[in-house]
């Protein structure tokens, strides 16, 4: 069991404890600073969970040919759509015809 | 390579007099930043210290050293070009907004943007003049909870074209000018690839600009293009204007790319008088006009925020409403009023223009 959200989706994907940080320390729910999850590239997908959503990121993964996931954190009652950064992004991306690479989870 | 921008800049004519550093807005409110000190490091040959630190992305390329210069140092190319090594080389420096604008570009190579804004002017898509409207549909989008509007920008400028019988085909897009001041030369030249390509299809004779960036990129850094490049200032500066005497009273922040880029000071002030309005001049104006503090995208934070509430307080000294050509300026001093206890109205050129001209 993890106690941090986006370690929790990086095991997930990844089936092993990669951070021996998380080993060692404690971190709490949401505690997204002290957090090394930033994202999880599987095939042609690019993973983010909400809490860390880089827009760079992922305009330059859409530029290289990826698709986009955002999940929506485990330990957060939040909608993934009522991100604002994402709200904004997918907003430019219905501007290009580009919106429908952005799936969210 | 540093040698070989050292003459081309030439930078090997620097006396040490530091006027330059005297006069960088960056400077005046972080000492450690110099741009005396980086030409300096560059002539001894301390390559590393130049290339290696973050004071290369600090500066605003506001041109301001370039113009004080008693030796005629191209400041300007000599810091896009240490960029453009420094980028090979990893540095790229912070960029703002998660590096949004620094990455869209590259998604607008293969994609065009496509908005329905122009519902209140009219366009023609076969039209001989076509106006550049560059990122402003994006900056719509980000920039709406500090009171920016981009669409009202393109649609007065199209409306005020309407007014001289004008009616434009619309190009938006990238112009290239963020990738080309952060040293990314090989985004900017298929940005300016592209861009040649969509503006030899339209065969206009005319291609107006609201934004100075697009302008003075299109102007200064493309290849010839066959058609007559403008500023809607400069457009308006040639036609009768029927305006009405109300006494308003704005002040008129120049941008950095329109004025000491470019040396266009007159035509917005000229254009502005003739529909009635009084410009106050700020104490820093034209040539000697202070940076909204941020330029690129690239390392806004308190520098910048100390910039432009210096260059707020200027303005409220003599006016309460303030006049720029400039959306990102506009974008940025509009972000600073929002979390300051300061009213000062910030508005497009065009904006203004548009509800005043008959």
């Amino acid at each position: 069991m993890s106690s941090c959200p986006s370690s929790a989706i990086y095991h997930i994907y990844d089936d092993s404890i990669l951070n021996t940080k998380f080993m060692t320390e404690e971190i709490s729910p949401f505690d997204c600073f002290n957090c090394n999850y930033k994202y999880i590239e599987e095939g042609d997908e690019l993973i983010f969970c909400i809490k860390r959503f880089d827009t760079g990121k992922c305009i330059d993964g859409l530029a290289n040919g990826m698709n986009i996931v955002v999940k929506k954190c485990l330990f957060s009652d939040e909608k993934v759509e009522d991100d604002e950064k994402l709200y904004k992004l997918r907003k430019m991306l219905k501007m290009i015809k580009m919106e429908d690479k952005i799936k969210v989870e | 390579m540093i040698e070989e921008l050292i003459n081309k800049s030439s930078a090997y004519y620097c006396v040490e007099c530091r006027k330059c550093s005297s006069i960088c807005p960056v400077t005046r409110v972080y000492g450690k930043f110099s741009p005396a000190s980086i030409v300096e490091r560059a002539l001894i040959g301390i390559e590393d210290e130049v290339l290696k630190t973050g004071d290369i992305w600090k500066c605003l390329s506001c041109g301001l050293c370039h113009m004080i210069c008693p030796s005629g140092v191209d400041f300007l190319s000599f810091i896009r070009e240490l960029r453009n090594i420094a980028r090979e080389n990893g540095n790229v420096g912070i960029t703002t907004h998660e590096g949004i604008f620094e990455s869209m570009p590259k998604l607008l190579l293969e994609n065009d943007i496509e908005v329905e804004w122009m519902k209140n002017a009219e366009i023609d898509d076969d039209s001989d003049v076509l106006y550049f409207a560059g990122c402003l549909p994006f900056f719509d989008v980000m920039f709406k909870e500090v009171g920016f509007d981009g669409k009202k920008i393109a649609e007065s400028t199209v409306s005020i074209l309407n007014k001289y019988g004008i009616k434009p085909s619309v190009i938006y897009g990238c112009c290239g000018h963020d990738a080309f001041w952060n040293g990314d030369e090989n985004l900017f030249n298929s940005i300016v690839k592209k861009n040649m390509k969509k503006v030899r299809e339209k065969n206009a004779s005319k291609i107006i600009f609201s934004c100075p960036e697009c302008y003075s990129i299109f102007k200064k850094y493309y290849p010839e293009i066959d058609a007559e490049l403008m500023h809607i200032s400069e457009f308006m500066a040639r036609q009768e204007i029927k305006g009405e005497e109300n006494g308003e009273e704005y002040t008129f922040h120049d941008s950095c790319r329109l004025g000491k880029h470019l040396g266009i000071y007159n035509e917005p002030r000229d254009v502005l008088k003739k529909v009635g309005i009084d410009i106050k001049e700020m104490e820093h104006n034209r040539e000697m006009a202070v940076c909204c503090g941020t330029s690129t995208w690239m390392s806004c934070d308190w520098k910048s925020e100390e910039i432009r509430k210096g260059r707020i307080e200027e303005a409220l000294k003599v006016a309460d409403a303030m006049i720029t050509t400039c959306p990102k300026c506009q974008i940025h001093f509009k972000c600073t009023l929002s979390h300051e206890n300061k009213k000062l109205e910030v508005k497009d050129f065009v904006e203004v223009i548009a509800e005043r001209i008959k």
